[in-house]
């Protein structure tokens, strides 16, 4: 499954189709991507903030973004080979 | 006897661990560690149990210390039952963390909290699901106390027959070999030792290791290879991969979705909204909408501030407003001059920040909805797969778009894409998205311009700057910055109904955040500008003779091309500070709002804004890009392309509307 996963990310599927096409739970396949990155498949992108940020009166908007990016390892990259 | 509960994170654990200790509790820590340790105390029918709430794990590997210290407390203290308490709402998600409790003990209860919301969602049959599993299945409801009679009974009576999480016959016979040999070394429980050792689990090895066993670890590593032949996959995802499968088996054994395919909102809004051809004309649309109602209802508020500050011309001559009466009042006890400086200079223009007041803050409004409720991270989704279909390889749009609020961040968000020419081509682009700043600073000057429909206007501009992005982004994927696309995958926040209290929050803070900014630049760039205007010294104020006069009629032969006026000029460069500040230099320099439409055709006013739509991002921005590129060459390109982008576009614009001559 885990395989499965990576791949329909390496081919550019969101998570919700994912989610269709395994018949998944959207809330399990969340939890599944947090358990690949810990094995290291999956690298989440972190939005980081530093002091140039201070200077845009928007800082505070932009500090509070709700979505997480998840990108592949080389771990991942290998394990669906082509991607 | 002794009973720990586990269970993920936010299922209701608390809950439940209240429910059945009552006030006999006692919050400590795990030996070592800063994890907190709830132990509690019960009375069923005159045995005393012991309770011990274990951390909220959604597995149990050795990757993270509550997992660890979970499986520990399991393996080590060898409570009597363990109590897995499922979010039976997200009931997939809980049941990995049951495979793996599986693997580690054999007198499991499993209590499905939150069944009022499961039930919503699907048919859980948890008759079947006991016998399934072998083991007693409690549905309840922690925080109305439903269930906790049943759980009680069922840790002193329940019985327990449990299954096993079976794998392949290939992998069972290599974690049997493993298992007798665990047995003999007197590790417990020895199915789960050997297949942890086989996954090559580092604390298992570690212990086996310690026990002197090299000969098992031997073994694991050959058997471990020759299951890593047969899958040709590495060990952990298949093992991984055969708990997940059970999971999911056993979920859609047991439970039945209610809605046909089990469509929720949040999908079925998601089929509408990032619609790949309806998409784009709903956001345009909400745009719009969105933009409309804000200058509706800001109009009737701007109106009165600027009555009160700058007063009206009537018929039977000024009203005065309280820069006309703060100055007169000055003028008792200061000179001309001074009383000029502080009322016309400034005071003047801490009224033009207050009149946009109204608009600022309704325009924040409606962003904090559209993103407080999921939809804007949506919208950055819809144009990553635009793109995608236009065949564009770099995909750093999403970044990009995420700067919808203020460009710096968006630009250091790149750093997540690992491709440099993917990575170029997002920080190229970000600057021509408009930020919240550029956007209210149009908002502005739509609302003087074209009072008659600046929501259009607004609007029109909004759509400009997303062709461009595509169009741009087009070519520079297809020539200078041709990158190899970074498989990555977005998790969108699910649709909801923000609360109001969330909405003004983030409302205030955003306009506190412009206004303070506005606010306190105006004061510095509106003394600049008065000491240009009000000197060499004896000259009228803002008069051609002044140095801004002389600097304008030098520069304003530049602008021709372009439409843009000597101020527009003068306010485009103070812009490049901060665009916010374009307002108060226009404030500044005209005095009220009536002058400043005076100023400029429509055509002008249009082309102007045009330029500032594309024009060098502002001095924050440009910082962040030479940060993140280290490249003054690239910084450069940045700039450039701006101006290009603003010259073609205000240019091509005036010049039809002047030959046509319509601009007048
Ligand atoms: N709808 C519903 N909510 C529950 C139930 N049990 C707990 N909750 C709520 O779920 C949230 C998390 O509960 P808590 O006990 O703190 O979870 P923990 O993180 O697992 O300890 C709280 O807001 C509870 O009020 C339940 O059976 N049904």
């Amino acid at each position: 499954m885990i395989k499965k996963v990576l791949r329909g990310i390496c081919e550019g599927k969101t998570l919700a189709e994912i989610a269709e096409e395994m018949d998944m739970e959207y809330s399990a396949l969340i939890a599944m991507l947090e358990h690949m990155v810990k094995m290291g498949y999956l690298v989440r992108g972190k939005k980081e903030n530093n002091e140039i940020c201070s200077t845009c009166p928007l800082q505070k908007v932009c500090s509070e973004r709700n979505y997480t990016v998840y990108f592949l390892t080389e771990k991942g990259k290998k394990l669906v080979g082509s991607c | 006897m002794i009973v720990a509960l586990a269970g993920n994170p936010n299922t209701g654990k608390s809950t439940i661990f209240n429910a059945l200790t009552g006030m006999k509790q006692h919050v400590g820590n795990w030996p070592g560690v800063t994890v907190e340790k709830k132990e509690g105390e019960m009375e069923i029918n005159g045995t005393r149990v012991k309770v011990v709430d274990l951390p909220g794990t959604y597995s149990l590997t050795a990757y993270s210390l509550e997992e660890i210290i979970t499986r520990n407390f399991i393996i080590e203290e060898k409570p009597d039952i363990i109590v897995d308490i499922i979010d039976a709402s997200n009931l997939e998600r809980n049941l990995y963390l049951l495979t793996e409790l599986l693997e580690l003990h054999s007198k499991i209860i499993v209590v499905l909290n939150m069944f009022d919301e499961a039930q919503k969602k699907y048919n859980i049959d948890v008759d079947l699901m006991s016998k399934i599993l072998g083991l007693p299945v409690v549905p309840a409801v922690g925080i109305r106390g439903k269930g906790i009679d049943e759980l009680k009974e069922k840790i002193l009576r329940g019985k327990f027959n449990p299954k096993k999480v079976e794998y392949p016959e290939d992998v069972e016979k290599r974690i049997e070999k493993i298992e007798e040999k665990i047995k003999k070394l007197g590790l417990e429980p020895a199915r789960w030792y050997a297949i942890k050792v086989i996954e090559n689990d580092v604390e298992v090895v570690k212990k086996i290791k310690d026990k002197g066993a090299r000969d098992i670890l031997h073994l694991a590593e050959h058997l471990r290879h020759e299951i890593e032949d047969i899958y040709g996959d590495d060990i952990e995802s298949v093992m991984t991969s055969f708990r997940y499968s059970f999971a999911h088996g056993l979920f859609h054994e047991v439970a039945e979705p209610i809605n046909v395919g089990g469509v929720t909102i949040t999908d079925m809004l998601d089929h509408v909204i990032t619609h790949k051809i309806f998409g784009i004309p709903i956001f345009l649309a909400i745009m719009y909408l969105s933009f409309q109602f804000v200058f509706l209802v800001a109009a009737p508020f701007q109106d009165a501030i600027d009555l009160l500050f700058n007063g009206k011309d009537a018929a039977g001559g000024h009203i005065p407003g309280l820069v006309d009466l703060s100055y007169n009042w000055m003028l008792t006890f200061m000179p001309d001059w001074l009383s000029s400086f502080i009322n016309h200079g400034m005071l003047r223009g801490l009224g033009a920040v207050l009149t946009f007041t109204p608009v600022i803050m309704l325009l924040f409004l409606i962003l904090s909805f559209l993103e407080d409720s999921g939809y804007l991270a949506r919208v950055a989704f819809l144009m990553d797969s635009v793109m995608k279909k236009m065949g564009l390889e770099g995909r750093g749009i999403i970044p990009l778009m995420l700067g919808f609020g203020c460009n710096v961040p968006a630009v250091m968000a790149t750093r997540t894409l690992k491709d440099e020419n993917e990575r170029k081509l997002s920080i190229a682009l970000n600057p021509l998205i408009p930020c919240g700043a550029r956007i209210q600073v149009f908002a502005f000057l739509s609302s003087i311009f074209f009072p008659s429909n600046p929501a259009l206007v607004l609007w029109s501009l909004l759509i400009l700057s997303m062709v461009v992005v595509f169009f741009l982004g087009y070519i520079y994927s297809k020539t200078i910055f041709r990158g190899k696309s970074e498989p990555f995958v977005l998790e969108l926040p699910p649709y909801r109904m923000p609360t109001m209290k969330g909405i003004s929050i983030h409302m205030w803070e955003k306009s506190e955040g412009f206004l303070r900014k506005a606010g306190t630049i105006i004061v510095g760039a509106a003394a600049i500008i008065w000491i240009f205007a009000a000197l060499p010294w004896g000259v009228e104020y803002g008069s051609p003779d002044s140095y801004i006069g002389m600097f304008a009629q030098w520069i304003a032969p530049i602008g021709t091309a372009f439409g843009l006026t000597p101020e527009a000029i003068i306010s485009l460069i103070f812009g490049f500070f901060a665009k916010e500040v374009v307002i108060d230099v226009l404030y500044v320099l005209f005095g009220s709002k009536d002058a400043i439409l005076a100023s400029m055709t429509w055509a002008q006013a249009y082309s102007f804004m045009l330029f500032m739509l594309f024009y060098t991002p502002c001095v924050a921005t440009l910082a962040a890009v030479y940060n993140e590129t280290k490249s003054k060459k690239f910084t450069l390109f940045v700039i450039l392309e701006g101006f290009f982008l603003a010259a073609l576009f205000s240019f091509t614009f005036y010049t039809i509307f002047t030959l046509l001559g319509v601009g007048a």
